[in-house]
């Protein structure tokens, strides 16, 4: 067996611990609880306001709520988490932690949020098998299940974890007061405006580059729905992949963590997201499909 | 010397930030008129955001034992929102008239935002939060985005439409805007909320 060095076998319980206190303020903080409570509730909503005969519909459309609500709170929510430790700057200087010890710690924390997000996404999956979608419904069985895994998971349980890390980015790097909220705006209307090729141009996948790209348009006035053209499973490994670069890049706000180790994965998380985006525009179903419409959605 | 104290008792670095980004917003809404349903929504979060900077105080346990009084300070500030409520006008009127915006309907709900964001900021100050900006400023924010990016999967009415603003939206911003404004009645007055058995400020 492979023996550790004595200061990693000294450190890594310390950061566990860390990472344990932060995800507990993360837990007890009530815009954290409150965001949490409206995702679930919409889901409520949008389960009982079913029925058999018109079962739950634009299900690749609903992890919006959880990005939104879980996510973008966990923006906000960790860059003051982040920021809160500046107040006692000169006694967080003397403790034996570092400052990227502490990122990492709190970037830990956004598992929290994650796993919220995948939750939410367990139990959407769990209320179409209590009442079973339209097979005109783009789902499982109507396109490889990998793939809507891979849609599930980086709309909504990757968008909360990379919400939160944004947050941490931001709580290192930018410091006047308010720039979750300036942040905030930025990432929603950047990524809003990157979904126009869409539907807008012939080239659908042009809209992979945001953070969190639509994959289903939501059901047209005629019943049908489209599914965007993409690979999704290249999509979540390029998300990932900026989760990974935002981590990276708060860490670097310390000084003394600028070492070669740490240039190396930043370059090698590039490279890789780039591949991954490269792979999910130019792989799979780049085309935009449309579904037959579902009887009782045509008005 | 109300406005030397605004001059610096305000945090005007985010509140410009937040101004400067919803006229860049309406430049480019201007120059490509298909982007305006996302970025007037997104100006809008931004001019309320700044409304919700007005009472940030640095030094909250020097100021509120001046003999001046909180309700002076408390006037002063409010007067600030002043700057982004004409930064949002201004976003109004510079939209491309190609577009048949509903400029009356689209300056109310901006308004009625304003004051919200500013009204709960002066309660939070009355109440001895020092700075409620960054708080109120990420609430706003998400409230505002929150009919675009959710609404169309909720089968809500739009709140912001890019057409004529219905009559019954109108009133609604309009009551937004009443709830704003009394927010911000009850943070003007005198003195500030302090839990029992402590020390009150001179009004």
């Amino acid at each position: 067996m492979t023996a550790l060095h004595p200061s990693v076998r000294a450190e890594s319980p310390s950061l566990a611990a860390m990472a344990k206190i932060e995800a507990r303020r993360v837990v007890r903080n009530p815009f954290f609880l409150l965001a949490i409570l409206v995702a679930f509730g919409f889901q409520a909503y949008f389960a009982l306001s079913s029925s058999e005969a018109e079962p739950p519909g634009d299900l690749l459309s609903w992890p919006v709520i959880p990005a939104f609500f879980i996510g973008l709170t966990s923006l906000v929510v960790m860059a003051r988490q982040t920021r809160s430790t500046e107040a006692a700057a000169e006694a967080m200087n003397a403790a034996p932690g570092t400052e990227a010890r502490r990122t990492v710690a709190l970037s830990l924390a956004c598992l929290v949020p994650a796993a919220a997000g995948l939750l939410w996404i367990l139990t959407e999956v769990a209320i179409t098998l209590w009442r079973e979608p339209a097979p005109q419904e783009w789902w499982f069985g109507t396109m490889p299940n990998v793939q809507v895994w891979a849609m599930l998971l980086a709309n909504a349980p990757v968008a909360c974890l990379g919400g939160g890390l944004l947050g941490v980015l931001v709580g290192r790097w930018l410091r006047f007061p308010g720039a979750a909220a300036v942040v905030l705006v930025v990432i929603v209307v950047a990524d809003m405006l990157g979904q126009y090729p869409g539907e807008e141009t012939s080239h659908p996948v042009l809209r992979l580059w945001t953070p969190w790209a639509s994959f289903q348009s939501g059901t047209n006035t005629d019943g049908t729905a489209v599914q965007y053209g993409g690979n999704a499973v290249f999509y979540l490994v390029y998300v990932l992949c900026l989760c990974a670069a935002v981590v990276i890049a708060a860490v670097w706000r310390d000084r003394a963590a600028r070492t070669r180790q740490l240039r190396v994965a930043f370059a090698a998380t590039a490279v890789v997201g780039l591949l991954a985006l490269t792979l999910s525009m130019t792989t799979g179903t780049t085309e935009n499909r449309t579904s037959d419409p579902v009887p009782w959605k045509v008005q | 010397m109300r406005l030397w104290y605004a001059r610096r008792g305000i945090p005007w670095i985010p509140l410009l930030v937040c101004c400067a980004l919803a006229l860049l917003a309406a430049a480019v809404g201007r120059r490509w008129p298909d982007t305006l349903p996302v970025l007037l929504p997104g100006a809008l979060a931004c001019c309320a955001a700044a409304a919700g900077f007005v009472f940030d105080e640095a030094a909250a346990p020097v100021v509120s034992v001046t003999p001046r009084g909180a309700g002076w300070r408390r006037t002063t500030r409010l007067c600030v929102t002043v700057v982004p409520l004409v930064v949002w006008l201004a976003v109004v009127a510079l939209l491309p008239a190609a577009s048949e915006p509903d400029r009356v309907g689209w300056s109310t709900a901006g308004v009625a935002c304003l004051l919200v964001a500013a009204g709960t900021a002066g309660l939070s100050a009355r109440r001895e939060v020092s700075a409620p900006g960054s708080s109120i400023a990420g609430l706003v924010c998400g409230l505002v985005l929150l009919p675009m990016v959710v609404g169309p999967i909720a089968g809500w009415a739009p709140l912001l439409p890019q057409g004529p603003f219905p009559n019954w939206l109108v009133v609604l911003w309009m009551g937004v805007g009443g709830l704003g404004a009394t927010l911000g009645a009850a943070a003007l007055r005198p003195g500030l909320h302090r839990p029992a058995g402590r020390l009150t400020a001179r009004a």
